[in-house]
């Protein structure tokens, strides 16, 4: 009943509707089987799909936090396979019950990785420099050694936090990060870390929010990371900065992570962070982060922090956002701030901001704008408070 | 690892393809192939850290790799695409090559977290016990216009070339939905081109088979 028989196909067209060469129709092999099969390779490799595409936000989360420096800097010891990366075939458990007797027992005990993996941090790397995530046999490496010397036990069950400090830069973070929200997430879940494949936001905010990141934190290999920010606590405001979670773990200690680590965050990915989560923080604590920081949030996250913290921007950032800010906030600023920051703006964008003083205060700012102002500003505006030029 | 299931594999009376009227064949190619993009210099600015290069290869590789997976292990294929993705975020940085070598490099990455997933979970892949003759008249709701037209959906283009022995059904897919050449794909199969193409040829044949015997 069919004309097809799929002995007649050739090698030559085969070749051909594999490489998608074939157009209308296939020379020759016309009852060859050659359209249908053209037609199925075709919808088997048909354009992308919506439904296909679902995971792309967290993809480009994970590729985030791979890429928070230059590739120039980043690229060193990336294609090895890092004992951190190697943490991600561990068993959980087993890494929480060894963690106290230190690195080499970690890695004897659980054999998921060699006792001669070490992660080293390059004394020159500081806060800007590349981190070499290697593994040694000799432990020569010129940076300073971060992992847990062999046979060290603390005394306190713990492991010895002072020795495994050293700087981390951004993509050692963003790396760490990611495992530790990883191993949190298994820890959550009982499962493998190597089941929980690439988190999405709410993974990794249930990651960094879960009780069981403070036991999961203890292990060595986050040392460096703890030692970058200061503590354990601050590791889980951190890492939710830098992943863009929505909600920091502990929005209130925000201000403990010291300055310069959250100075030294790029550009790029302060800008990421949603504006939700900075709307979690408290003032008082908003009030105590640097402004360099502050100043390279993205301005829809500036809009939405309260007038008090905007004061303290320099008014060059704030001149481009005061058109973006709502009219409540608007209405808290100190009146010399919004007149010295009007007095530098044209008069056309002067005019929608002042519709949305109360009037009251825009009584006050226009009479204390420069006259050259004043004359752009519309004459409705103007009579309408009693102002004549 | 990962064989698939053939137990359910009977083809039964493969229904005449409904879109072959005789005389009317040159309007009849199918659906539009995705082009095989060149993905060079989105894969150099990615590797410098531009999200928008990583989301213009995601959006390239990611149906095929999807698709490829789905040959691979079944419905898990979404869980193992993700975890493709973050090993070739982690990896990015360190490739060396050009766009088919970048796609090469995909697949592979997802043929070794596919043999991962398999070994751990430790179960055949099971493949989907559709009969042909469905699938072949599944216009698939969520395909674009022209791929209804043609009668077959992705999702059902994808079951059917699944169906075939592991090494034809990898060799048919690499070509056509990845885009490689047999040597690229010989690459990511450990096998030699020559062998690539001998598979893919069988692998057609039998699709020719299952289509219209």
């Amino acid at each position: 009943m069919s004309s097809i028989r799929p002995g007649r196909l050739g090698r030559h067209t085969a070749e051909q509707l594999l490489d998608g060469a074939v157009g209308d129709r296939v020379p020759g092999d016309r009852h060859a089987g050659g359209e249908t099969l053209a037609g199925l390779l075709a919808a088997a490799s048909s354009p992308p799909r919506s439904a296909e595409l679902t995971g792309e936000d967290a993809a480009v989360t994970a590729f985030r936090a791979e890429h928070l420096v230059p590739a120039s800097q980043s690229r060193r010891g990336q294609m090895i396979k890092s004992p951190l990366a190697k943490i991600l075939t561990m068993k959980v458990g087993a890494l929480a019950l060894t963690v106290g007797a230190g690195g080499a027992a970690l890695a004897a005990s659980t054999g998921a990785f060699t006792p001669s993996a070490h992660v080293h941090v390059q004394a020159a790397g500081a806060a800007s420099g590349g981190v070499s995530v290697s593994q040694s046999k000799t432990g020569t490496h010129g940076g300073m050694h971060v992992s847990m010397p062999a046979g060290h036990t603390s005394s306190s069950g713990r492991p010895g936090n002072t020795a495994l400090r050293g700087p981390l830069s951004a993509v050692g973070v963003g790396k760490v990060c990611r495992i530790l929200a990883d191993t949190a997430f298994a820890a959550i879940h009982h499962v493998n870390t190597s089941a929980v494949g690439v988190l999405d936001a709410t993974g990794l905010q249930s990651a960094l929010d879960s009780s069981v990141l403070g036991q999961v934190i203890n292990n060595p290999e986050f040392g460096a990371l703890v030692g970058t920010v200061e503590n354990k606590a601050n590791a889980a405001n951190y890492c939710g900065l830098i992943m863009h979670v929505t909600r920091l773990a502990l929005p209130a200690d925000l201000s403990s992570i010291p300055g310069p680590v959250l100075t030294a965050i790029p550009a790029s990915v302060v800008s990421q962070v949603p504006a939700s989560a900075m709307s979690s923080v408290p003032d008082a604590t908003l009030g105590k982060l640097p402004i360099a920081f502050v100043t390279r949030l993205a301005s829809k996250v500036l809009a939405g922090l309260p007038a008090s913290v905007l004061a303290q921007l320099p008014t060059s950032v704030l001149t481009g956002l005061l058109s973006q800010l709502p009219a409540a906030t608007l209405a808290q600023m100190p009146v010399h701030l919004l007149t010295g920051l009007l007095a530098k703006m044209p008069a056309s964008s002067v005019t929608g901001i002042l519709g949305k003083l109360p009037s009251g205060l825009l009584s006050q700012v226009v009479h204390g704008l420069p006259t050259s102002l004043l004359h752009g500003l519309p004459s409705s505006l103007l009579s309408q408070l009693g102002i004549s030029l | 690892m990962g064989q698939m299931d053939r137990a359910d594999l009977t083809v039964v009376s493969v229904v005449e393809p409904a879109q072959d009227p005789p005389g009317d064949r040159a309007s009849i190619a199918g659906p539009p192939r995705a082009p095989v993009a060149d993905l060079a210099d989105a894969v150099r600015k990615a590797q410098d850290g531009d999200d928008e290069a990583f989301r213009l290869l995601y959006r390239d590789l990611q149906p095929r790799l999807l698709r490829y997976l789905r040959a691979l292990v079944g419905d898990d294929a979404d869980d193992v695409a993700s975890e493709t993705w973050l090993h070739i975020a982690r990896g990015l940085s360190g490739f060396q090559g050009d766009s088919d070598g970048f796609r090469g490099w995909t697949a592979t990455i997802a043929r070794n977290r596919a043999t991962d997933h398999v070994r751990h979970h430790q179960r055949r892949v099971a493949t989907v016990a559709v009969p042909v003759e469905e699938l072949t008249g599944l216009a698939g709701s969520d395909d674009t216009a022209d791929s209804a037209i043609e009668g077959i959906s992705t999702d059902a283009a994808i079951a059917l070339i699944a169906r075939l022995p592991r090494d034809q059904a990898e060799a048919v897919l690499l070509r056509a939905v990845m885009g490689l050449d047999a040597e690229s794909a010989g690459k990511v199969l450990g096998k030699r081109a020559g062998a690539v193409r001998t598979a893919a040829y069988r692998g057609l044949r039998k699709l020719a088979g299952f289509l219209g015997e």
